[in-house]
């Protein structure tokens, strides 16, 4: 048993400390100055800090690391493990002949990780490392991660602990009025992702004083059943003055209403001192002594809700949740052509428009043969999780895809599947466990799918023990009762539901269930689908995995929700359907031609309008005779100023949708898909701009190029990587700041030095020709369609 | 906090690049959309931190921090000012990844939302200016000066930043290329004075960008200047 066990055992209140900046300002610090490096060139000063907050009662001392990281302490003269040595031997030093403990301070690394910033998840996960085994060969007695405001930083630093030290782990993340960390990480998130990483307790730090953070520390007791830490800011601060706005006094009365929610670790963050701790001891103290939990309400144990989440969307399953199937190569022929390309965006459209269509969950499947899945998954996973909010099911059985895809994964993820064989069970588990995911069980295993409910039954009932024996909570299994196609097995149909009824009664499981398969081999599939759903809700089916695009389905789980009283007031159903109509086809919509809609802007027209075409007129000819010229005389217009740069992509944006109905046409029949040669794009290391880059794409793609789009902040060699990859004669690169120009440099030099026989066009708002002169690129491009113009020239077309 | 209930449209207009015609009605509808779903979804902060200063020859020195404003632009700022506001404001990065969906589904609407969201920050800075203004009073303040125009640095925005303690208080980083994240963020130095204070701009003559300015191309100004 660790020192920290003990404590948690022995008191009910864990005392912590209070601010430390704050205290070091007052002693003369300069703001703008690492307060870290006073570890080593002012060690009594911070032992003094220490001592005090010893004598006013801490438990828990935080050694003065919270910003000793390699990017932070970068250029400073001592490296991350002097800093940390040196701030653990004087956090220990001012510790001796007390029972107080030491932990080792970890706040955010200060830099933005991916997608939204350019700090990759595994990075991360490296800076914190070094962090971890410099304090836990120090001798610091637990780790503490504080301030966090992105839940994906904080699963990175609690991953770096937990494998490179046995140290306990506290977890506090800063959030706002609104509920939310500034990176839009919700409450509930935050505890439905930790709660499963095996940390020690978690809760709240800085940003507010106690009595804002009430209702933040109310939601999280609702959500966790781990020791909740509240370590508060002395009030609001008063940026004309920098001080704040209560009391030490005020500060720990506000306390007495957090008591009941059940908090058991206090501290105070910034403008706090030792006082503060000294008054919470008066304050709490008679609590303790009279024995807390019956005097004063504190709640036991409670049911944690079943649900799963991204840092911004927690999905509680309690009532049907529609879990979209669309992410699956199977039987998808522009789907497989998609990953085989590494056409990444080609999937985030899919899951937008499943999202945009009412999928609550995503099942994310990229198993091919030709591929290797474990790359794409983590590819797909992160890319998915920067454009849509909605949690993933990982859909996998290769234990080295679901261990990387949980890994990377930011929030609660459902991991599809684990199932009734042993090896399955052993393999899949103990990785579900470690990463605290929820779990789909499928009712099959060595003998395959048993005919009967009972025997389906009785599998979950193992799947259920073998989890609960690993530590996977029973509110995070879920059981697959597996449909049958009823034009193969019409007798057996029934036995799924029987099963599912079961599970759910009897075992108190959620239960899940691809629909779709039930109608295989039948005319008027979408009949027998949605009837069966509705079948299978009505016998307690809490998440259909279904094609959220058809609308029968998502409308029968809608019309479910309501007349189950789940939706309440038929809110969510009104704000759906109000003033819905079936669909008409828009009558004055059909005489418009696609080169009108192109001029026009009008997407769906040009769909409808391309797929009419295809009946009569080859694609090549509709994109020659009709698109190109359209898209010319808009390129024109804007040249000469007559129409503006939105215009111009509005264009390019319509003809995008008909060549997607073309490209989808020619995959069908198996015909080459048009390509008039390969360009890559790129926005160079560094720079996150990418909006021009991808206005360049589209307008590229509907001129007939193919375009392999690295993204942004692309490493140099990734460019060179790529062109020899793909032998391309162009390469676009872009730069939106002064700053980013140099990488632009660098990679042009790179692909210089390994000569390689293409052509650089370059653009962005701060590039001259002049300067694309100097750091020898071929062409300079004003804007996107100065580009195509560009591409024509190189490739003679 | 501030709370915008709209935004300039004509001014994300004229980032988008539309001249002085009316837009069409389909794009009126795309901005239209846009602004309600930035608005939806935007979390405007900011923050502040009070300084005296320190006139030297070489540089302006904020007190008690290890900030040192160099190059000429910025003297010419403070002149005649006793303090200085270090300010930084942020939409959040909410205005991020809506522009980031925005421009996988639809790449118009995308440039919407980003012009947009360029214009709404300025709102959100000059509404904090007056709640600091207000704050502060009574003083006279000159206008926002920010890292990266004119010869002062942008590679003092790390310091900026870190004496701010912008990460903590409104989420704001910034990269190691000098790229602040959110994106859609803003960071400057205010003077401050006892005495009134010429209000002038400086213009686009102390720019770094006025040779490639896409404005002034088209004889147009930049909301910098």
């Amino acid at each position: 048993m660790s020192a920290v066990d003990k404590l948690f055992d022995k008191k009910f209140f864990v005392y912590l400390d209070g601010a430390m900046g704050t205290m070091l300002q007052a002693r003369g610090l300069k703001t703008g100055e690492i307060p870290e490096l006073l570890n080593i060139t002012s060690p009594d000063i911070l032992i003094s800090i220490h001592r005090e907050y010893i004598d006013a009662g801490s438990d828990i001392i935080y050694a003065n690391t919270f910003g000793a990281n390699r990017y932070k302490l970068d250029g400073c003269g001592y490296s991350v493990d002097e800093i940390i040595t040196a701030g653990i031997k004087n956090a220990k030093k001012a510790c001796e002949g007390t029972d107080t403990l030491v932990a080792l301070d970890i706040g955010p690394i200060g830099q933005l990780l991916e997608p939204t910033g350019t700090l990759a998840f595994e990075d991360a996960y490296d800076i914190f490392k070094e962090q971890i085994i410099s304090g836990a060969k120090a001798g610091a007695d637990l780790v503490v991660f504080e301030t966090m405001t992105d839940l994906y930083e904080i699963k990175a630093a609690v991953l770096a602990a937990r494998e490179n030290s046995d140290l306990p782990v506290i977890c506090t993340m800063t959030f706002e009025d609104n509920m939310r960390t500034f990176t839009g990480c919700s409450v509930s998130a935050m505890a439905l992702t930790l709660n499963g990483l095996g940390v020690k307790a978690i809760g709240v730090n800085c940003s507010l004083g106690p009595k804002e953070l009430k209702p933040v520390v109310e939601e999280l007791s609702m959500w966790t059943n781990l020791p909740l830490v509240v370590k508060p800011n002395a009030g609001l601060p008063d940026p004309a003055t920098g001080g704040y706005n209560i009391t030490a006094q005020d500060f720990a009365e506000l306390f007495k209403e957090l008591v009941p929610l059940g908090i058991r670790v206090v501290g105070g963050c910034c403008g706090t001192s030792p006082e503060f701790i000294a008054r919470l001891h008066r304050i709490l103290d008679p609590y303790e002594a009279e024995g807390l939990l019956p005097v004063h309400g504190i709640k036991e144990n409670k049911v944690i809700p079943a649900a799963v989440c991204s840092p911004g969307k927690t999905v509680i399953i309690d009532s049907p949740k529609i879990i979209g199937e669309r992410i699956n190569p199977t039987g998808k022929k522009l789907f497989k052509q998609a990953l085989v390309n590494n056409d990444i965006d080609y999937i985030l459209g899919q899951a937008i428009e499943q999202a945009e269509a009412g999928a609550d969950i995503l099942d994310v499947n990229v198993g091919l043969p030709d591929i290797y899945e474990r790359a794409m998954m983590v590819r797909t996973v992160k890319a998915l999780q920067s454009v849509t909010e909605l949690p993933l099911q990982i859909d996998s059985t290769v234990p080295e895809v679901v261990e990387a895809a949980l890994r990377v994964y930011n929030g609660k993820p459902i991991l599809n599947s684990v199932n009734g064989e042993e090896n399955s069970l052993n393999t899949i588990l103990p990785i579900v466990k470690k990463y605290g995911a929820a779990v789909v069980g499928l009712t099959l295993d060595e003998d395959g799918i048993p005919k009967t409910a009972q025997k389906r039954f009785e599998i979950a009932q193992k799947i259920l023990k073998r989890a609960l024996d690993i530590g996977i909570p029973r509110e995070d299994i879920y059981i697959d009762c597996l449909t049958l196609t009823a034009s193969a097995e019409q007798e057996n149909v029934m036995q799924t539901l029987y099963a599912l009824k079961r599970v759910k009664d009897e075992l108190g499981l959620k239960t899940v269930l691809g629909v779709s398969n039930i109608s295989f081999g039948l005319p008027n599939r979408g009949l027998i689908n949605s009837t069966f759903l509705t079948m299978a809700m009505h016998s307690g089916l809490d998440l259909p995995i279904i094609n959220p695009n058809n609308s029968a389905m998502t409308g029968a789980v809608r019309a479910f929700r309501l007349l189950t009283n789940a939706d309440k007031n038929s809110a969510e159903y009104i704000s759906v359907y109000n003033g819905f109509k079936a669909d008409t086809p828009d009558r004055s919509a059909e005489n418009i031609t696609l080169d009108y809609a192109i001029e026009h802007g009008l997407k769906s027209e040009a769909r409808r309008i391309t797929s009419e075409l295809l009946k009569t007129t080859e694609p090549m000819s509709i994109i020659n005779d009709i698109i190109i010229p359209a898209l010319d005389k808009a390129g024109a217009g804007f040249e000469s100023g007559k129409i503006f740069l939105p215009q111009l992509i509005l264009s390019a944006g319509v003809a995008q949708e008909a060549f997607d109905v073309l490209k989808a046409h020619m995959v069908k029949s198996d015909s080459a898909p048009v390509n008039r040669g390969e360009i890559i794009v790129a926005t160079v290391k560094g720079d996150v701009h990418d909006i021009g880059k991808n206005i360049v794409k589209v307008l590229l793609e509907n001129y007939g190029y193919t375009v392999i789009d690295l993204g942004k902040d692309v490493d140099y060699q990734t460019v060179v990587d790529a062109v020899k990859e793909h032998n391309v004669k162009l390469v676009g690169l872009s730069a939106l700041m002064t700053t980013t120009l140099v990488s632009m440099k660098e990679t042009i030099e790179l692909i210089h030095q390994n000569e390689l026989d293409c052509k650089i066009v370059v653009g962005g708002a701060v590039l001259t020709p002049e300067y694309a002169k100097k750091i020898k690129a071929d062409y300079y491009a004003k804007d996107a369609k100065e580009t195509v113009d560009i591409a024509k020239a190189v490739f003679g077309n | 906090m501030i709370q915008l209930d709209s935004i300039n449209k004509e001014e994300a207009m004229r980032y988008m690049g539309i001249g002085n015609t009316e837009p069409s009605e389909i794009i009126n509808k795309i901005i239209d959309k846009c602004e309600a779903e930035l608005l939806d979804v935007i979390h405007p902060l900011y923050t502040y931190s009070v300084f005296d200063i320190n006139v030297s020859d070489d540089c302006i020195e904020l007190k008690n921090t290890s900030v040192k404003l160099t190059g000429n632009a910025v003297k010419n700022h403070l002149r005649g000012c006793s303090g200085a506001v270090l300010f930084a404001a942020t939409l959040g990065i909410e205005a991020d990844k809506l522009i980031k969906r925005k421009q996988i589904t639809d790449i118009t609407s995308a440039l919407a939302a980003d012009a947009l969201a360029s214009a709404a920050i300025e709102q959100v800075c000059n509404m904090a200016e007056e709640n600091i203004a207000a704050a502060l009073a009574p003083v006279n303040m000159t206008w926002r000066f920010s890292p990266g125009y004119g010869d002062l640095p942008l590679s003092l925005q790390p310091t900026f930043l870190s004496v701010l303690n912008a990460q903590k208080r409104i989420g704001l980083t910034v990269t190691d290329s000098l790229i602040m994240l959110p994106s859609k963020s803003v960071t400057a130095v205010i003077g401050l004075s006892d005495k009134p204070i010429d209000k002038q701009r400086q213009g686009c003559a102390v720019c770094n960008l006025r040779d490639t300015c896409q404005f002034r191309k088209r004889g147009d100004r930049c909301v910098g200047c």
